[in-house]
């Protein structure tokens, strides 16, 4: 059997330079003593108010951030588990849909597992991000889930660019 | 494994696929029976399709498991390019149906969640 891995998203310096020409910006945020910026379309909005998470049999997830496109096509999230150290292929394995493809990779700061598939007429990106930065891994998981539609050829690699164009580093103050 | 690179523009409403890629990295795809699943976890055979990657990563300590993680991918242009991009504040909605959506997906992130981790929030 061929394992049906994904080909990570790279957002290297070009790329990024690509990305920033057309608009991208920064939303920034912080979680303890880490900074999050999420790299986002700059036309984009966010929800005033996020639900309250859930806490209970799947633990807490902290909601951040709630984004969408003024259209209504594209939305995405961003949470953050703290005291969580399982890997992040381990989190996507749970909550899985039949057909759903896996990246693994690392970016500058930890581990990240993509997780691609479709839901209903759409496609669905979950990505989580483990942050082990220059204080080893304190626990934070950031996660990241984006909707859009299947029947648009580049809404997907769109979706992956959401998924994996979160920076995490160390915050200064 | 092979790199391969895309150059292009971008567009005037978005970014082209390709211009997202300007640097693939292509794992080479291992060719073996998938194991068993791992005791305790229902995973619906969804993670079958990672094949030996799966049984190691999952007993390894995570302080290994960038490495084994394979080709490096995400965001990994240096601090002097991330600085210079430039934050925003994205206008606010109100409206229900964004947040209707952002509960949605915050209900997907959730189910991933494992049952030991404690709150915080």
């Amino acid at each position: 059997m061929h394992a049906a891995l994904r080909s990570p998203v790279v957002i290297d310096e070009p790329a990024l330079g690509v990305l920033a020409r057309a608009g991208y910006r920064w939303l920034e945020g912080r979680v303890g003593a880490v900074l999050y910026r999420w790299l986002l379309p700059p036309d984009w909005v966010e929800a005033a108010a996020l639900p309250p998470g859930r806490p209970g049999a799947h633990g807490t997830l902290e909601r951040l951030r709630g984004v969408g496109d003024p259209g209504g096509r594209f939305t995405a999230v961003l949470g953050v588990l703290r005291g969580c150290y399982e890997a992040p292929h381990q989190l996507l394995r749970r909550g899985a849909g039949p057909g759903a493809q896996y990246a693994l990779y690392h970016s500058r700061v930890g581990a990240i597992a993509e997780r691609v598939e479709r839901r209903d007429a759409q496609t669905l990106v979950t990505v989580a991000h483990a942050y082990a930065g220059d204080t080893g891994d304190a626990g934070y998981r950031f996660c990241v889930a984006a909707l859009g539609p299947a029947d648009d050829p580049e809404a997907a690699e769109r979706l992956r660019v959401l998924g994996s164009g979160l920076s995490l580093s160390r915050h200064a103050g | 494994m092979t790199t391969r690179s895309v150059s292009g523009t971008p567009g005037a409403g978005g970014v082209p696929a390709s211009d997202i890629h300007a640097t693939e990295t292509v794992p080479a795809a291992p060719d073996l029976a998938a194991p068993p699943p791992l005791d305790g976890v229902d995973d619906h055979g969804a993670l079958d399709q990672l094949g030996h990657l799966d049984r190691p990563q999952a007993a390894a300590g995570v302080e290994d498991l960038a490495a084994d993680y394979g080709a490096p991918g995400g965001l990994q242009a240096g601090a002097a390019a991330l600085a210079a991009i430039d934050a925003f504040e994205p206008a606010r909605d109100a409206g229900l149906a964004l947040q209707a959506r952002t509960a949605l997906l915050f209900s997907t992130l959730d189910a991933c969640a494992p049952p030991a981790v404690a709150g915080h929030g």
